[in-house]
């Protein structure tokens, strides 16, 4: 197993250096192809072009390579690694150091993924056991249909729903009513920075409503698989109690796609939280991201993305790991 | 942040449309805290403190120190607290207000002579004498430095020499570090020589950000003072910039001007105006402005809690007269008189714009009710000119947008109108903002493109040589008789000998452009602001944009 992970951390390098290039390289050819963003910098009002050639200098951005459509611009690249070495990430537009940016969005990101991620497991994974042991009962029905409406419902509108009903109507009857003010932040209509993790439980189940319910069917549907197995009929003919059969011998096994599913989602949700963010004003790592990309900061795009990517390698060998513990079938040599 | 830098009203249009709106960048967190602290220090300090404390929101800011580094509204709302610049104009009076000056004299339009108020300083005690005001202005112009209001002292003499020249090696240094048009005779006095007259050289100086003294401390730690600026304003930062989350200034007690009439100021920065208006109804917010698709729904909740004013921000539609097509002059006023603005104006944008009468808008001096024969809506008279022009080439008009900004509904709205009253077909041609700048500079547009401007200045010169003029990037390519005529307008008006002299050859110049009609004039802004009964005295200037030092706690 040591020497399994050692292999897998040494594959990280060339994916992270291919990843770091690809990025370096569509973002290049997005500015030789759509021009340079620092004009639209300016919206409307363009000011004289040599503000703006000051500016493209200030900013690296009158290298000629970037008039060349097609040109990787590998000087850039290499100076960019090279600042990478010495721990110089670069500045955006309003000259903040990316390192700054990050370790400023991070940790309303990790707080919002960890919330999302015990929600959706632990709810997600008991429902899909419910319905499971319940097939076709009348708890198995309405998890079902419970969760087809999760799925279903675009986050953007149940973020702004979710937001209106607990804050606007929860929050000010709250408020009115005198509660404390630890609850009245929980009920908030955006985060509250005085109550880090409390102001953001309503966000982070509104983030991971969507896997939850994906994760309640997985569970479900492996679960019914498993508990048809040969190896289960035996426990219980054994005399197993119907709780160890299922909790131990059953659940275990029909883990491993949730486990699977919840490691990509780990990544997805760290990244893709943006609407989420938007909605309730968590200036977190998804919006960093978009904005960047909108306005076409190459050093940001490039520094989040990649540190994104190497949370999506890192998930998914702890989730190759799991599965040997998971299933004692899976042995890595 | 740099995606903000338009005008209030042309941002909250880009988060027109539900993912625009969840979406629109830097998302940001607050320490809003209605619930909790501040909200509690909001309702005491009202009644223990004389002047209270009010919230506010905007977006999160570009920068706030240097000044001139701030070009857009979001910074320069929270500058214009912490900063004093030479003057203001009151926007409904036209009037200049002076804050910092003494006097503002010229005899000819070229040298102008500032006198200072004596004895003001720093928020660090430093004075904000005629040497900090100079020091921030050559610092503005230096080339290298790639401010983003620099270019406001382009008339000056001697700016070229602080620009690198065009085509210079990587590392060439401008020829000089000051501006030898600005001289410091005394400790109150400086005077300023442009290379030639500009009779709205005074309203150029209005800009705060661009013309704000910069203290020594400042100039020599930027990194620090970009996160807790040291002004010369009526209130001082209160800690420093908490990026995402708040700004909060308080009352500078040396401050020797009109004091400011609250104690403190919380700038929340949201990064959606739908997210705000939401914890404006949640009680945890004073001043707003809602997302354009909440307007109907904010009006009726705040009842006449509301501003509704010019935002001074022109949106037109460009022709590219290198296009045959468009080059008759008949055609571009049958399509402009086949546009019904008002229709538009009250179902597109829930009455927020205002039809425009002229190519200047209506809060500057100069600008008129009646100017504009062609901007009213006569679909025969329209049918009448295609006809006699013998119509357009394929009777197809493309139509050019950045499709970032939330402009497809409107588009559409002038399409369909030019299809039911003139026959035309259309199509949609639409990019997002850099390329479709990078096909306006390249001349690849072969139909009505759009585009808006924003005022730097209350001067009508600000609305027609940045956008047609020599000042402009004329991507339309207006040339011949009449654009030289324009020209020489705007020469003749620049060095009139008084501001208001000026008016009058300016308006001439105006009406060469609604003669030749350039450019479809379209609407005009307007900003939409909604307060809380906790404060009142809530006005807005379209270059200051809510006057936040007027503004009085209940």
């Amino acid at each position: 197993m040591g020497r399994y992970t050692l292999r897998r951390l040494l594959q990280f390098v060339p994916v992270l250096f291919g990843t770091m290039f690809l990025l370096h390289y569509l973002q290049t050819l997005s500015i030789q192809i759509n021009g340079d963003p620092i004009a639209a910098l300016f919206g409307d009002r363009q000011p004289p072009e040599s503000t703006l050639n000051a500016i493209r200098t200030s900013f690296g951005l009158d290298d000629p390579c970037l008039d060349q459509t097609g040109n990787p611009c590998l000087g850039m690249f290499v100076d960019r690694l090279s600042g990478y070495a010495r721990g110089d990430f670069g500045v955006d537009f309003t000259l903040q150091p990316i390192t700054t940016l990050v370790t400023e969005a991070l940790p309303y990101t990790l707080r919002l993924t960890v919330i999302a991620l015990v929600f959706e497991s632990v709810i997600g994974i008991a429902a899909g056991v419910v319905a499971a042991i319940r097939k076709d009962k009348l708890s198995d029905n309405f998890i079902r249909i419970s969760t087809v409406l999760l799925i279903s419902v675009p986050i953007f509108v149940l973020g702004v729903l979710v937001q209106i009903a607990s804050g606007l109507y929860v929050g000010i009857w709250l408020k009115d009513a005198g509660a404390p003010d630890w609850l009245v932040a929980a009920f908030s209509v955006v985060y509250q920075a005085d109550y880090p993790w409390l102001s953001l439980v309503v966000p982070g189940m509104v983030l991971g409503s969507l896997s939850l319910g994906f994760i309640a069917r997985l569970g479900r549907t492996s679960l019914i698989e498993i508990l048809r197995a040969d190896y289960v009929r035996t426990a219980r003919a054994k005399g197993l109690p119907s709780s160890r059969v299922v909790g131990v011998h059953a659940l275990r096994n029909a883990l491993i796609p949730v486990i699977t599913y919840i490691g990509v989602d780990v990544g997805l949700l760290m990244g893709g939280a943006l609407v989420t963010e938007g909605i309730f004003n968590i200036p977190g790592v998804g919006g960093l991201v978009f904005g960047a990309v909108r306005r076409d900061e190459t050093p940001v795009v490039i520094a989040v993305a990649t540190l994104l990517t190497l949370v999506f390698l890192v998930t998914s060998l702890l989730v190759d790991l799991l599965y040997a513990v998971l299933d004692p079938r899976i042995r890595y040599e | 942040m740099l995606s903000m830098r338009r005008r209030r009203w042309t941002a909250g249009l880009a988060a027109i449309g539900l993912f625009a709106a969840a979406c629109s960048g830097g998302s940001s967190d607050t320490s809003s805290g209605g619930s909790s602290d501040s909200g509690s220090t909001d309702e005491g300090g009202s009644t223990e403190a004389s002047g209270g404390s009010f919230s506010a929101q905007i977006g999160e800011p570009s920068f706030l120190a240097p000044t001139s580094q701030c070009y857009e509204s979001e910074c320069g709302q929270v500058v214009n607290t912490l900063y004093s610049g030479l003057l203001t104009v009151d926007p409904e009076t036209s009037e200049q207000v002076l804050t910092g000056a003494e006097s503002i004299e010229t005899d000819d339009s070229k040298v102008w002579t500032v006198t200072l108020k004596e004895g003001w300083t720093f928020h660090n005690g430093e004075p904000a004498d005629a040497e900090a005001y100079v020091r921030a202005w050559n610092y503005a112009a230096y080339g290298p430095n790639a401010t983003q209001v620099g270019f406001f002292f382009s008339p000056v003499e001697g700016y070229d020499d602080l620009q690198v020249p065009e085509g210079a090696a990587k590392g060439t240094k401008p020829k000089a570090e000051e501006m030898s048009g600005v001289k410091v005779v005394d400790d109150v006095t400086i005077e300023i020589t442009l290379a030639e007259p500009f009779s709205q050289w005074s309203q150029v100086m209005s800009y705060t950000p661009a013309f704000a003294p910069i203290a020594e401390e400042c100039l020599k730690d930027l990194k620090t003072c970009a996160d807790a600026p040291i002004g010369n304003g009526p209130y001082e930062i209160d800690g420093k910039w908490q990026h995402n989350n708040n700004i909060t200034v308080t009352k500078f007690a040396d401050y020797k001007g009109d004091a400011g009439q609250a104690d403190e100021i919380e700038f929340k920065i949201y990064g959606d105006l739908a997210t705000a208006f939401r914890d404006w109804q949640a009680g945890n917010l004073d001043i707003t402005s809602p997302d354009p698709t909440q307007v109907p729904q904010a009006g009726a909740i705040a009842g006449d809690r509301v501003v509704q004013v010019d935002s001074g921000s022109f949106t037109y539609f460009g022709f590219p007269l290198y296009e045959d097509a468009y080059k008759d002059l008949k055609i571009r006023q049958a399509l402009s008189l086949a546009i019904d603005r008002d229709t538009i104006i009250e179902k597109v944008f829930n009455g927020l714009y205002s039809p425009a009468q002229d190519v200047i808008a209506p809060f500057v001096p100069g600008s008129r009710t009646d100017a504009c024969p062609y901007c009213v809506y006569d679909p025969e008279k329209a049918k009448q000119l295609l006809d006699e022009a013998g119509g357009i080439p394929g009777d197809t008009v493309t139509i050019w947008f950045n499709n970032d900004g939330g402009h497809e509904q409107w588009i559409q709205a002038v399409a369909n109108g030019w299809r039911n009253d003139l026959g035309l077909d259309f199509e949609l041609e639409s990019q997002p903002f850099t390329p479709y700048l990078e096909a306006l500079g390249a001349g690849k547009v072969d139909g009505p493109y759009r585009l808006a401007w924003g005022p730097d200045y209350p001067s009508p010169e600000n609305y027609l040589d940045p956008v047609y003029g020599e000042g402009s990037s004329n991507y339309g390519q207006w040339s011949g008789p009449a654009h030289e005529e324009f020209l020489k307008l705007i020469e003749e008006g620049d060095a009139a000998a008084s501001l208001d002299e000026g008016i009058a050859t300016y308006q001439q110049a105006a009406d060469v452009v609604l003669d030749e009609l350039p450019v479809i004039p379209l609407w005009f802004g307007q900003t939409y602001i909604v307060y809380s009964q906790n404060v009142d005295n809530v006005s807005y200037d379209p270059l200051r944009d809510i006057v936040y030092t007027d503004v009085t706690v209940n």
